[in-house]
């Protein structure tokens, strides 16, 4: 028996319509990233000197830095944070949404950096792990789990937090249940839920 | 109705809307999710139930339609019976139990 | 010991890497990039078979090279020979067996073989190009079903007459017992960076053992074993995934070469279902006979389980034998040839799929006595390890019984459980035992002037807090404070230690850490009696103690001086001292870890839905070093026990051997909805047989007999005995 698998049939040209009419601004024909502020340079992605409508500038602030750059209209957050921005903070457990592992803040919600297209930041601020607690000290819920040992190989934790200091700021922590509840979008396979949830709880309780 | 406590797509899912005037129900909406490729009514459960007192034995009587016409897979055959399951103690939940 | 500062070890210390990992500084496989000098970075993506048996006919690539920023793709056609000497344990894990070797011919042996990688300059590059590389099969029908399957010649172990005790027992009972597959899933997928330096290789990889990437990848590309360096300091979880090197490693290190530039592999969230190990399926039968009272006089166990079609993984399935006294016991197992990849330990490997098998036939015999289950357990409690003869050399399960009882309550059972509302309650337990092993390993500490000390030894810590642990321990026999102390893991060029599986680090890792520690303090105590300049001078060696880096008499705790003086007076910029531990050959004790498990559920009486109310474990681990960390594994081990009695399964379409259900979405692991709270309650105690450190490992035992008390709990909830795991609401209807 031949077999053929099927050749994808998602081609460039049609993932890009598919990111265009999800309000997609694709800026074509920047050449290389640029940027600003104290964010040092990057080197610039492969495909930033293409002038074909494959990439798109987009300018965010990230951690409080402005930065303007050309990414890749393919490029998710997650792999623009760990592939050119050297942020390796934030994880990729699934690539799917599935998991939580890769949870950032954008514009104060949480959200998954895999399922976001990092053109679609323009104007947005993100917030990752490296960027929640600033001058060196820890965020309160950070200090909660390494308490509470709510982490073991710590691979979660990033997302665990920011999906964590989102659920407090919610008003979804004020009890051991409704913690569970609103936290089952990040899994942890160390099995560190029970810790988790008191280090979320001691933490809210301290606002 | 679900394997994991959260963070799941349903098994089967129950959409219930009752319009009750004088302990009859006068109107329902009923779909059901987890068992059809779009979310699906149930107009069958909706005629059981319409003209009928909102009480039991109605809820389990009008489930009983929830998957009729149903066609199952090798593997999903229990799907049919949690459908019933999952309608009845839907209605029961937002019609109220005597 | 002084009163005025207790021992680290035994204290709840919290992780030395805990701010590290919290604030996302700590770094695993995938995050290294130019900081560790790997410049000029590349991306390597899989291209995965999609036929489950079969030979390749057509690699067509050119659509796939087309793609800007695409480097090469390799692939049987034009991949170079590769040496791949043989590498078998103990220089490996690899199973016996000719292991899968990267891209060296066009046999597809399962779904989502790698048949060729793509390499470009971006991941997204590669990721589009490795869809679009066309390969055309020759495809036969695979071998996916373990009841049709060829099975290999049965491994077997008996003792007494199983047939006489069987048919003389007044009570029989026989059930088949069916337990899915289970995949790991660890948080961090397997991920590799390679690095060449002409005919040296580096590798940042995930692993529970730095020596197994290094030898393999040796093996693979016919180099020296030094000429390989592997570094792994942080792991996002294993749970035994990580102790062999995958075929996909050397494809990095193959692509790597290939392009003359660093490579990045990590395999997408799917193809860890299809290209790692798992924890294989098994149809597991129980014959067992019994007299009215509850003595069990034979046990049968006739086991089916999953293997390779070109390596047999073996789990350890010895727990019938040693649990209870049973005077006639026969296991037969045998291992079906499939069309997967190989699969591998997985935490509890093989305990926990034979207690999960025992444990539930002994609630059925329970049952069929009008017995409570806790009673029936202490009935067939062995004075000596019946498969041995030997002594135990501790064994306190009737302790944790005691334990566990109390703490959930289960006075309050009935023999068909309670109900709350639309909920069905009910209470089960199961009890279990894993191997206290131990193997060679050795540390390296240094001492500077400065009055702190760094031991290091290749070891793992891929989630237990190892580089914790082994401060605690080491702070212990230098006589220092634990926070003047730094166990630094995770390269492959520090003194060698075991894979980080087994429960054994503590045992093997923490001896040897112990004894280097321990000469290191002698040596510098010796220094400080032979030096005239030291008021210890002249003292017995045998009778100065350290306490906090201050030398003294043991009667006089005033007189002496500090680790840091004696160096600096000396010139002596440090001390090192490299020990090791080498376990005796045999023993004359026959040594486990325990547990008992009671589990209280709920069950919807009409939606079949199951839910864990409370979750108690009582272990029987020896001396615990911190309990903190300990409470966590336990934790751990107790929520994987859910998932494999609820939720854990995969789905094969057998046409193609397709996993059908290759992701988080569709393979359900426990969600913190899941997960109520949890009471883990280790024996306090030690255990002086098991080795110098006094532990019998943990990080086992904490998920056997977990699966199997839910079960249980489930059938005094409903009356219903499912006999399949995960127990899901479809066999509760």
């Amino acid at each position: 028996m031949e077999t053929r698998p099927p050749r994808s049939r998602l081609t460039r040209r049609t993932f890009i319509a598919a990111a265009s009419t999800t309000g997609t601004v694709v800026v074509a024909g920047a050449p290389g990233p640029t940027a600003s502020g104290e964010e040092p340079a990057r080197p610039p992605g492969p495909a930033a000197a293409r002038g074909d409508g494959t990439t798109g500038r987009v300018t965010f602030t990230l951690n409080g830095r402005r930065t303007s750059l050309v990414v890749d209209n393919r490029t998710s957050l997650l792999d623009l944070l760990r592939e050119r921005l050297d942020l390796t903070g934030t994880k990729k457990g699934c690539d799917a949404g599935a998991c939580g592992a890769c949870t950032v803040h954008v514009d104060g919600r949480r959200v998954n950096a895999c399922l976001t297209l990092a053109v679609r930041l323009e104007g947005a601020e993100v917030t990752t792990i490296e960027g929640l607690a600033r001058h060196g000290g820890l965020h309160p819920l950070q200090r909660a789990f390494v308490e509470q040992d709510a982490l073991q190989c710590g691979f979660c934790t990033p997302g665990q937090i920011m999906s964590g200091v989102a659920c407090i700021h919610e008003g979804h922590a004020r009890s051991p249940d409704e913690i569970r509840e609103w936290m089952s979008g990040n899994i942890c396979r160390c099995g560190c839920y029970v810790n988790i949830v008191r280090a979320i709880g001691q933490a809210a309780r301290g606002r | 109705m679900r394997d994991r406590q959260s963070f799941e797509f349903a098994l089967t899912s129950a959409a219930v809307a009752l319009h009750v005037r004088g302990g009859v129900v006068t109107d329902a909406r009923i779909a059901a999710g987890g068992v059809g490729t779009v979310p699906w009514r149930l107009t069958a459960v909706e005629e059981r139930l319409r003209g009928r007192r909102a009480a039991e034995p109605l809820w389990a009587h009008a489930a009983e339609a929830a998957a009729e016409g149903a066609r199952p897979l090798a593997r999903n055959g229990f799907k049919v019976d949690l459908l019933r399951r999952t309608v009845e103690r839907q209605l029961r939940v937002v019609g109220g139990t005597p | 010991m002084s009163s005025q500062y207790p021992s680290a070890v035994g204290a709840p210390r919290p992780r030395a890497d805990g701010r590290l990992k919290v604030t996302g500084q700590a770094r695993y496989a995938a995050d290294h990039g130019p900081d560790d000098g790997v410049h000029d970075l590349t991306h390597a993506v899989l291209v995965d078979a999609t036929v489950g048996r079969g030979r390749i006919t057509a690699i067509d690539t050119r659509a796939a090279l087309a793609v800007p920023d695409v480097l090469t793709v390799i692939h049987h056609r034009n991949a170079p020979r590769l040496t791949y000497r043989d590498n078998p344990f103990p220089d490996s894990i690899n199973p016996p067996g000719e292991r899968l070797r990267a891209f060296q011919d066009d046999r597809v042996r399962f779904f989502g073989q790698p048949v060729a990688v793509v390499v470009a300059t971006t991941l997204e590059a590669a990721q589009h190009a490795a869809r679009l590389v066309e390969v055309t099969y020759d495809a036969e029908p695979p071998a996916l079903d373990l009841a049709t399957a060829p099975v290999d010649e049965p491994v077997e172990y008996s003792r007494g007459d199983v047939r006489d005790a069987l048919a003389a027992a007044p009570v029989r009972l026989d059930a088949t017992y069916r337990m899915a597959r289970n995949h790991h899933n660890a948080m961090e997928p397997h991920a590799i960076v390679a690095r060449w330096d002409g005919d040296r290789l580096t590798v940042w990889e995930k692993t529970q053992w730095v020596t197994d990437p290094r030898n393999e990848l040796a093996a693979a590309f016919g180099i020296p074993q030094g000429a390989v360096r592997c570094y792994s300091r942080f792991v996002g979880g294993a749970f035994g995934n990580g102790g062999r090197t995958w075929v996909h490693s050397v494809a990095a290190a193959l692509a790597a070469r290939e392009v003359g530039r660093p490579v990045k592999l990590v395999l997408t969230r799917r193809q860890l279902f299809f290209g790692v190990g798992f924890r294989p399926a098994y149809d597991y039968r129980v014959g067992m006979g019994s007299d009215r009272d509850g003595r069990v006089t034979a046990l049968v166990h006739d086991i089916v389980g999953e293997t390779s079609t070109y390596e047999r993984h073996e789990d350890d399935l010895a727990l019938a034998r040693m649990l209870y006294d049973v005077p006639a016991v026969r296991q037969e197992v045998r291992l079906a040839r499939l069309n997967v990849n190989t699969p591998t330990w997985m935490r509890g490997p093989g305990w926990s799929t034979a207690a999960n098998a025992l444990e539930m036939s002994l609630d059925e015999l329970a049952h069929e006595l009008g017995l409570d289950p806790l009673e029936l357990r202490m009935r067939n409690e062995p004075a000596d390890d019946p498969s041995t003869g030997q002594p135990f050399s501790t064994r306190r399960l009737r302790e944790c019984y005691a334990a566990g009882a109390r703490e959930i309550g289960w006075h309050r059972r009935r023999p068909d459980g309670t109900r709350d509302g639309d909920w069905l309650v009910g209470l089960g337990m199961a009890a279990g035992a894993y191997p206290t092993e131990r193997a060679p390993a050795q540390a390296h500490v240094r001492l500077d002037a400065g009055g702190t000390a760094v031991v290091r030894s290749a070891t793992s810590d891929i989630g237990p807090g190892t580089t914790t642990s082994m401060a605690q321990v080491a702070a212990d026999a230098l006589g220092l404070a634990p926070w003047a102390v730094e166990f630094r893991l995770g390269d492959s060029a520090m003194p060698p230690a075991p894979v980080q599986a087994l429960a054994w680090t503590m045992a093997s890792v923490g001896s040897a850490v112990q004894s280097a520690c321990g000469d290191l303090r002698r040596t510098a105590v010796e220094l400080a009696t032979g030096d005239e300049r030291s008021p210890l001078y002249g003292e017995d060696p045998a009778a100065v103690v350290v306490r906090r880096g201050w030398m003294h008499p043991r009667d006089d705790p005033r007189r002496g001086e500090t680790y840091q003086q004696l160096l600096t007076r000396n010139g002596r910029t440090h001390l090192e001292v490299t020990g090791g531990y080498e376990p005796p050959e045999e023993s004359a004790f026959s040594m486990y870890a325990y547990s008992a498990i009671f589990a209280e559920v709920g069950v919807d009486s009409r939606l079949g839905m199951v839910r864990v109310r409370r979750l108690v474990g009582v272990f029987d681990a020896g001396r615990i070093v911190n309990p903190m960390l300990a409470e966590s594994q336990a934790f751990g081990g107790m929520t994987g026990g859910i998932g494999q009695a609820l939720l854990e399964r995969t789905v094969t379409d057998t046409r193609d051997g397709r996993i059908v259900n290759a992701g988080l979405v569709d393979y359900l692991v426990p969600v913190s909805a899941d997960v109520p709270e949890i009471r883990a309650i280790y024996l306090d105690g030690s255990d002086a047989e098991a080795n110098p450190i006094r532990v019998k490992g943990l990080g086992e035992v904490v998920q056997v007999g977990v699966a199997p008390a839910i079960a249980n709990a489930v059938f005094n909830a409903t009356g219903r005995r499912v006999r399949e795991l995960p127990i899901a609401p479809e066999h509760l209807l």
